[in-house]
């Protein structure tokens, strides 16, 4: 069970954002899911969750693809994006749009904006929420159905420290629990306080799929160092080194 | 069933939730009977201004479509441009309940603001003692007329604003297709290219508000007949570019 990423590949264009990707989400863990900017995390949980149409291969969530779950929400619960709703609808319009959908009831609404402490931001329309705030409207949305399964693309994001000291202890918990918890995020000393697993890709392609422990006794000390030294030869976008100014005219053009 | 029906309910609360949905709906419905009040405010008498008839009392229907085309193109496209797109789809990952549901909404916003409005217009009209000629028939079809026809164009431009997907880009296709090429046309000077333009889907969903015996061969129905086929058309369109595409 949990989520199963089998052979999975996505083209775009001529480019392929992910290539023959497969690896094992188990539940009742929280897993880290990193690499790189470009490296396809975003394009892999978009295909897991059926919003793009995975060009081979295939996503399984409990065995059974997304588009095929009659009530997704009460599943799979998914953050993919801090900007989620529509900027000029109130909160708790959001929240009902979504409830709407899968027949919740109105007590379970007020049961996910205490969740996640929007309770003075319900009437507040969604164009005025700050980055944080538009991450626990979107985590709000993703438990209205008390999913066994939650996927999260960069839920620390914008989040300020009780923020992000609070969705450490829900992942935690719910974890706990038995769900299957699927996080990425490029905060690898944060991501190392909450997953007990990491799977990284790069260029599209799978480059390690272990439990932290043995990424952190094996290759370096810390997750970073693990992870720096892991995705070595996979960054799409580097940074200068900044070590060294260099004066236009005496070098001519960088090489 | 049940998901369509639900996914009308969540579709009827977008809509809802949004003031600016209200606000455009409402503008539709007012610019038909403000056109009529105008009109019936002018007549005067014996003057040189004559009362209207019954077809021109509507003559902001046509001033309406614009405005509830728009407001289709947005309901659509909006979930592209506002990023909602990725929360409505994973809750419908079917898709085609989604639109489904966005018909049902722009559709019955569409009708009501037609028959309200073009209802509202002939009560002006005898409440001001207007003669229009005494055909009750012709007030009933014009009545539904107007509900039925700004209808069927809303959820027309709905079905190419889900093609389309872009805002700017569907608006432009919308106008073009649905106002620029009957004009167009009409500058041919090859007779079979203006009979074939009788078809398009303005062109020939209006004869359902042409005056009786002014129809063409196609008639008032046989007219809108037609314009549900370029309906039907465009969702089918839009049912498989939304299965097709990435969200």
């Amino acid at each position: 069970m949990g989520i199963q990423v089998q052979s999975l590949g996505k083209q775009y264009g001529r480019a392929w954002a992910v290539r023959d990707l497969s690896f094992e989400v188990r539940p009742g863990k929280v897993t880290g899911f990193l690499g790189p900017n470009g490296a396809g995390k975003s394009t892999t949980m978009r295909s897991i969750v059926g919003l793009d149409r995975p060009t081979t291969g295939k996503a399984l969530i409990d065995g059974v693809r997304y588009a095929r779950l009659r009530a997704p929400l009460r599943e799979v619960g998914t953050v993919l994006d801090a900007r989620s709703a529509h900027r000029s609808r109130r909160a708790v319009d959001h929240l009902r749009t979504v409830a709407a959908t899968h027949g919740f009831r109105a007590a379970r609404i007020d049961e996910v904006i205490g969740l996640t402490g929007l309770e003075s931001a319900a009437r507040v329309r969604a164009g005025k929420f700050s980055l944080g705030m538009g991450q626990r409207l979107g985590i709000a949305v993703a438990l209205l159905g008390d999913p066994h399964t939650l996927i999260l693309d960069e839920p620390v994001n914008g989040l300020d420290p009780d923020g992000v000291a609070w969705i450490r202890g829900l992942l935690g918990a719910l974890a706990a629990e038995g769900r299957t918890v699927f996080l990425s995020s490029h905060l690898l000393s944060e991501l190392a306080l909450v997953a007990d697993h990491v799977v990284v890709i790069g260029r599209g392609e799978l480059i390690a799929d272990a439990p932290i422990a043995e990424l952190t006794s094996d290759a370096g000390r810390t997750l970073e160092e693990a992870y720096i030294r892991l995705t070595r030869d996979a960054v799409e976008y580097r940074g200068g080194d900044v070590g060294e100014p260099r004066t236009g005219a005496a070098g001519g053009s960088g090489s | 069933m049940t998901a369509v029906a639900r996914a009308v309910h969540a579709e009827w609360l977008k809509f809802c939730s949004l003031p600016s949905n209200l606000v455009t709906a409402s503008a539709a419905f007012a610019l038909i009977i403000g056109l009529a009040a105008m009109l019936l405010s002018a007549q005067d008498g014996d003057g040189p201004v004559p009362a209207p008839t019954a077809t021109e009392l509507l003559a902001g229907v046509a001033w309406a479509q614009f405005v509830l085309a728009v407001l289709a193109v947005v309901l659509i496209c909006s979930e592209w441009a506002s990023g909602t797109s990725r929360v409505t789809f994973l809750a419908v990952p079917n898709r085609w309940p989604v639109l489904a549901g966005k018909v049902a909404v722009v559709g019955a916003v569409g009708l009501a603001a037609g028959a309200a409005g073009g209802g509202t217009a002939f009560a002006l009209a005898s409440a001001t003692g207007t003669d229009l000629g005494d055909q009750p028939a012709l007030a009933v079809r014009l009545v539904a007329g107007a509900g039925l026809y700004l209808g069927a164009i809303a959820v027309l431009a709905l079905g190419i604003g889900a093609i389309v997907r872009d805002l700017a880009g569907s608006i432009l296709a919308v106008v073009v297709f649905l106002w620029v090429t009957p004009f167009a046309t009409t500058m041919v000077p090859v007779p079979e290219v203006r009979e074939l333009a009788l078809y398009l889907p303005t062109s020939a969903g209006l004869l359902l508000l042409a005056p009786d015996g002014a129809a063409a061969e196609l008639g008032p129905w046989g007219g809108y007949a037609v314009l549900l086929a370029w309906t039907a058309a465009a969702l089918a369109g839009a049912v498989v570019a939304l299965r097709a595409r990435d969200v």
